[in-house]
């Protein structure tokens, strides 16, 4: 691992304030410029992608150890030196999909949807799927 | 649920050909003291020409088209099961 890599791993997050702030961070993602892209010019178009965003993050702690004075009283003037230790871990995901095509043309404002075929896919298969099973129980009765 | 929020925003106005655009989003915002979620979506687009203001819907076609699907498969479940339960009970 490079210095500069070791350094962002451990500089990241430093404490849970400091997590707390990213975490606030998340306001950004709604604002409405993370869903409409910058108008973009094509001929006698301009041309606005509009996206759907979705953003999650999550964080945890724990800390944990000895009290220092523990025993204390017991033996007089000795002091426990005792041990403590803690330990943190996050992660997030984020995802966007393309949800229409706006363009500006000299017809006016044209707003054209956008057919995501990966995820209709996939929804298209598990569907028949159900359906098939659903109706050959049917056909056993 | 207060760390529950969902906002209507409208965004910087474009102005082109002569029109005034102003997007408008919607988010569902989770924000709690270690975890949080946003969803954010396009809403509409309002369009301004000068004498009329009109709101342009946007319309999710692959939202559309999967909840569709999802009532397609929920209607041919409940379709066997009610079939299943009816062919138990002529043989009782």
């Amino acid at each position: 691992m490079t210095e500069e890599k070791r350094d962002a791993f451990l500089a990241s997050i430093k404490n849970q304030d400091e997590s707390i702030r990213l975490t606030e961070r998340l306001f950004e993602v709604t604002a409405p410029d993370a869903v409409f892209s910058k108008p973009r010019k094509s001929g006698e178009y301009t041309i606005i992608t509009a996206s759907e965003v979705a953003v999650s993050l999550g964080s945890g702690y724990g800390f944990g150890g000895s009290n220092l004075f523990e025993g204390a009283d017991d033996n007089e003037g000795e002091f426990n030196a005792g041990g403590g230790g803690g330990g943190g871990g996050g992660g997030g995901v984020a995802s966007a999909r393309p949800v229409a095509v706006i363009s500006v043309g000299p017809e006016g404002v044209q707003v054209q949807p956008v057919l995501d075929r990966t995820k209709f896919g996939i929804a298209l298969v598990t569907a028949v799927g159900s359906m098939f099973l659903a109706l050959s129980r049917m056909k056993k009765g | 649920m207060k760390n529950l929020s969902i906002q209507t925003r409208t965004g910087t106005t474009i102005e082109k050909e002569g029109l005034t655009l102003q997007p408008v989003t919607q988010s569902v915002l989770w924000l709690g003291q270690r975890f949080g979620f946003v969803w954010n979506r396009p809403y509409a687009i309002r369009v301004d020409d000068g004498e009329t203001t009109a709101q342009v819907p946007i319309v999710d076609l692959t939202r559309i088209a999967i909840i569709i699907l999802w009532g397609l498969t929920a209607l041919f479940s409940l379709m066997a099961v009610r079939n299943q339960l009816k062919t138990r009970r002529k043989d009782q």
